[in-house]
């Protein structure tokens, strides 16, 4: 319909465009208006009707989805609890950008007098406003054990006096820590890639220059290494598990894949925690199995198998449950395609085998496509079961993230985590997208 | 060809892997349902810990 104004409209106009030298009169509508602008204005009344139909959910999809992971990536670079609270030392810095620290005036590698006046105001402001704590958590981040430094240097601060360098190290000799200077320097920047730094196991060093933190302290990119290997393994386990039952389920007769559909449907609908507390129940160490196995004499009582509460732990009960969103969509492919071209391959000659990879196999790809892809992606972001059963070494990225939300209370670098897992799996769709096309994918 | 009889040509071979790939479908569907039907046992449980013992088998509440 508005192909059909725009014509009219531009008709309309190349009409009255040839008209003009002769009539100058262009054409017009039943009340008097130039026909284009009457179109315009019919077809603008339809836009904006169409327009106020979609607000509510357009509205509802920013302000429950657009809006928090802005929101979260926003803050995974910004973080003003040092430049918010400790106004006139970030002043000193921005204003001394140029003085590297090590060369200061005394030569020991400290800034001079004026820094630490600005120092002492800010610590007396922060005791009356009781900000003491979070610029202490804030450069805390960087430098362990700094917390404790700024809420006691905080409480004395109103009977400081000048000269206030010496008054400072009187209250506690931290305050003559060139590091500390250079930390609280990058902490006075309200916008910083430090947290993605962090996130990736880097660090600044002193001089400010970007390096890998010491061997012992890297946990987030092995951690990230651990998901993705983990959620793999998961995806293909389901698809080699699903693959199977989806194939029985497609190709029974309705009246008893009904009946075998329940066994996929029940675990789907039940809670994840009774499915996660069940496979406690069964593989502890004094468990069912455990206690099966020694009872049949596999292995002794000494030798029981350790299942839960490590990564085979996460890997057996993340596979079940999330094997009914593998089952699900190969069954709905499978259910779709007939099993005469299987026949008329057998009937020309070819092996059982060469039937199922030649002929079967290649139609249930879109199927395959997108259970891995809703396994893997629901895979990557699982919490609740790694956290029950995971122990230490089945812990995925997402635990970290929601000890750093709910413990540590470090959100930038919760954020800064959450985005680069954000930024991975966008990475994987596209990837996907590109070698197996997502219009190739089928849910159902 | 159903799935549950196979026809009088089926080789050997076939039908030994035709029962083998039941009885995996069969290990699968236990895998998936385990989980569930351990619940049922486990909520007569009269100990104040999940354990499969004769003291289990109670219907008096667990007395911390």
């Amino acid at each position: 319909m508005s192909t059909d104004a725009s014509t009219t409209g531009a008709l309309a106009r190349e009409a009255a465009a040839d008209a003009a030298p002769i009539t100058a009169a262009p054409i017009t509508a039943a009340d008097g208006t130039p026909l284009h602008v009457a179109l315009q204005r019919a077809t603008r009344k339809a836009r904006i009707r169409a327009f106020l139909l979609v607000a509510p959910l357009l509205a509802f999809v920013i302000l429950t989805f657009v809006a928090p992971i802005g929101q979260m990536l926003w803050r995974s670079v910004e973080n003003d609890s040092f430049s918010a609270n400790m106004p006139a030392l970030t002043a000193w810095f921005e204003a001394n950008d140029a003085v590297q620290l090590g060369e200061g005036p005394d030569a020991d590698g400290l800034p001079g007098e004026d820094a630490f006046a600005a120092l002492a105001s800010d610590l007396a402001g922060a005791r009356e406003n009781r900000t003491a704590g979070v610029v202490g958590t804030r450069v805390n981040y960087d430098l362990s054990g700094s917390r404790s430094l700024f809420t006691k240097s905080a409480r004395r601060a109103d009977r400081l006096e000048a000269p206030f360098k010496a008054a400072l190290l009187d209250v506690d000799e931290d305050w003559g820590d060139p590091e500390l200077w250079g930390v609280m320097r990058r902490s006075s920047k309200t916008y910083t890639a430090g947290f993605y730094l962090a996130a990736i196991d880097m660090q600044y060093d002193a001089q400010g220059n970007i390096e890998a933190v010491p061997d012992n302290r890297r946990i987030y990119v092995p951690l990230f290494v651990r998901t993705l290997w983990l959620s793999g393994l998961i995806s293909v386990l389901c698809l080699v598990l699903a693959y199977p039952i989806a194939h029985l389920l497609a190709r029974l007769p309705l009246r008893y894949s009904n009946i075998l559909m329940i066994f996929v449907l029940l675990p789907f609908w039940t809670s994840l925690l009774v499915r996660t507390t069940s496979w406690m129940v069964l593989m502890q160490s004094q468990g069912v199995v455990n206690d099966l196995l020694v009872a049949m004499g596999i292995v002794s009582d000494d030798g029981r198998i350790q299942m839960m509460y490590n990564q085979v732990g996460t890997l057996i009960a993340m596979t079940h449950i999330l094997l009914p969103f593998m089952v699900l969509p190969l069954y709905s492919v499978m259910k779709t395609i007939p099993h005469d071209y299987v026949r008329a391959a057998r009937s020309l000659g070819a092996t059982p085998s060469t039937a199922f990879w030649k002929i079967y196999f290649p139609q249930t790809i879109p199927g395959i496509g997108a259970g891995v892809l809703l396994v893997f992606i629901l895979a990557v972001g699982y919490y609740i079961t790694p956290a029950l059963v995971g122990g230490s070494s089945g812990q995925l990225i997402s635990n970290l993230i929601a000890f750093h939300m709910q413990k540590s209370l470090n959100w930038s670098l919760a954020a800064a985590l959450a985005s680069l897992l954000l930024f991975g799996v966008i990475l994987l769709y596209w990837l996907y997208d590109r070698l197996i096309g997502i219009d190739n994918m089928k849910f159902g | 060809m159903s799935m549950l009889t196979l026809p009088a040509h089926t080789s050997i071979g076939e039908r030994i892997w035709h029962y083998t790939y039941l009885v995996i479908c069969g290990l699968i569907f236990l895998f998936l349902i385990a989980p569930i039907l351990i619940v049922i046992p486990l909520s007569f449980n009269a100990e104040p810990y999940f354990t499969f013992t004769k003291e289990m088998l109670s219907i008096r509440r667990a007395t911390p």
